[in-house]
């Protein structure tokens, strides 16, 4: 077979395959938390609220955020692997009480986690997350916990949206927030047995979000696919 | 000996000591670094063999490293690319409870090294812990690596750098690593460690209080309360001769 007409349709494969959307998951985006004031600290931002009343008892935050693309975004003056700020926001409720000894967890539904940009791309839905179950979890009287979900293989129970990256291709998602910094006595229940919650904690947080989604190809795939039509032109003309 | 003078030099020193002992010691914990990897690679590998089991990286991945505290090596929370290096090993068997899977570490050792100028050498952080936890649940895709240093005993906690000091006491030491793109999903290997697994990380380090940088200029409220309890110590004392 021609090298050239091999190029080109190795090219045409990896994109057709592409838009059926990766066999795994990829990480495409990440956050890590920012300090503000003078002295600059890291505000513990990242809350369960434990109101004793499930309508009102949830996990909550609003804060500016590093927010990182490590996939390309549909507008190219989007950098990819180098973050950008932010503002993130993320309410929930409760689903059920907490359970477990050694690790603590507390179930909750109606995550929704939403990033927009600042400046130039101020307003923008860098990436919305609703997630309809979310786990958040940890070590007992541990000062650091975790946040995440992960699609069952059959129900789609966390679902993107953004204006830069496509997922309508996704049917494998996942996320997961790691907190730290909880004060004493760290991550416990609130000791109202069987029906209680996790006791009200704020941290600090970090976290990432992934998904099966045919992301556009990496600037390889292109000069790939580019070369090889090239090339085949070019020998037809001869 | 003059008790007016006693009494306002100990009211001096004290409220000069009280503000730099505040500015020094905060009790509850605050973070003091982030990273977050700057590609997508799946670097991040359970790997379970013959008697033991070690989680870590193969090779230093590339990251986005902040610190989000004064430091000495630039302004804070901006971006610094940098290499991390990470190895553990397994601590006894994997645990099951409440519909977790809980796989105990030691010997945790991770380790940040600069790529931009001024310093291309320079280590950001570095930290080695006796014990962590993975946590993680039965066909997920997510994990958490956690570590915290224990008053009662149990895990101890280590930090160094060359931009901030941590030879002053810190205490309720701690970091939390968020594990995505977990592959293949999470399983109980059935030998007493999880499955095999590879996946993509961020994380976050924190003290209390947060550690100084080295070489650490004091705040000029500070300077400036010392330097008033000095210049009224030396007119009381010239008042008294």
């Amino acid at each position: 077979m021609n090298p050239l007409f091999k190029t080109t349709l190795v090219g045409l494969m990896l994109i057709a395959t592409s838009s059926l959307g990766h066999a795994q998951t990829i990480t495409f985006a990440n956050f890590t938390q920012k300090y503000s004031g003078t002295p600059p600290v890291a505000p513990k931002v990242f809350e369960f609220v434990n109101t004793g009343n499930a309508a009102t008892t949830g996990f909550t935050t609003t804060t500016l955020v590093n927010f990182t693309f490590l996939v390309n975004p549909s507008n190219p003056s989007i950098p990819v692997g180098t973050p950008i700020d932010a503002n993130l926001t993320i309410t929930s409720l409760v689903d059920g009480f907490s359970t477990g000894n050694f690790v603590p967890s507390q179930k909750l539904k109606s995550v929704q986690i939403s990033f927009t940009g600042t400046g130039a791309l101020a307003g923008q839905n860098l990436l919305t997350v609703f997630a309809s179950t979310g786990v958040l979890s940890g070590s007992k009287g541990s000062a650091t916990a975790n946040l995440e979900e992960t699609d069952n293989g059959s129900t789609q129970i966390v679902q993107y949206s953004s204006s830069f990256l496509d997922f309508s291709t996704s049917n494998q998602q996942n996320y997961s927030i790691s907190l730290n910094n909880i004060d004493s006595p760290g991550l416990v229940h609130d000791g109202n047995f069987p029906s209680g919650y996790l006791a009200s904690f704020q941290a600090n947080a970090s976290g990432q979000f992934a998904s099966n989604a045919a992301f556009i190809p990496e600037p390889s795939t292109f000069a790939l696919l580019s070369l090889g039509a090239l090339g085949l032109l070019r020998r037809r003309r001869k | 000996m003059n008790r007016r003078f006693n009494r306002g030099t100990v009211t001096i020193l004290t409220l000069s000591f009280m503000t730099l002992a505040r500015s020094a010691y905060a009790q509850s914990p605050n973070l003091f670094a982030t990273f977050g990897q700057a590609t997508p690679e799946k670097s991040f590998t359970f790997t379970p063999s013959a008697g033991g089991a070690s989680f870590g990286l193969s090779s230093a991945i590339p990251v986005n490293f902040q610190y989000q505290t004064t430091n000495g090596l630039g302004p804070v929370g901006i971006n610094i690319p940098a290499l991390l290096t990470l190895s553990s090993v397994n601590q006894g068997s994997l645990i099951t409870e409440g519909g977790f899977l809980i796989q105990p570490l030691q010997n945790i050792e991770m380790r940040f090294t600069s790529l931009s100028a001024p310093s291309n050498a320079g280590d950001l952080l570095r930290l080695s812990l006796t014990t962590g936890n993975l946590i993680t649940r039965p066909g997920s895709q997510t994990a958490s690596l956690t570590g915290t240093e224990s008053p009662t005993g149990g895990s101890v906690v280590n930090f160094a750098s060359d931009y901030l000091d941590f030879s002053v006491p810190l205490q309720n030491k701690n970091f939390s690593i968020s594990l995505t793109s977990v592959e293949p999903r999470i399983a109980d290997g059935g030998n007493g460690f999880l499955a095999p697994f590879t996946a993509t990380g961020t994380g976050n380090f924190g003290s209390s209080p947060l550690p100084p940088p080295k070489n650490q200029i004091p705040e000029p409220g500070t300077l400036a309360l010392v330097a008033l309890g000095g210049l009224l110590f030396t007119r009381r004392r010239k008042h008294a001769a």
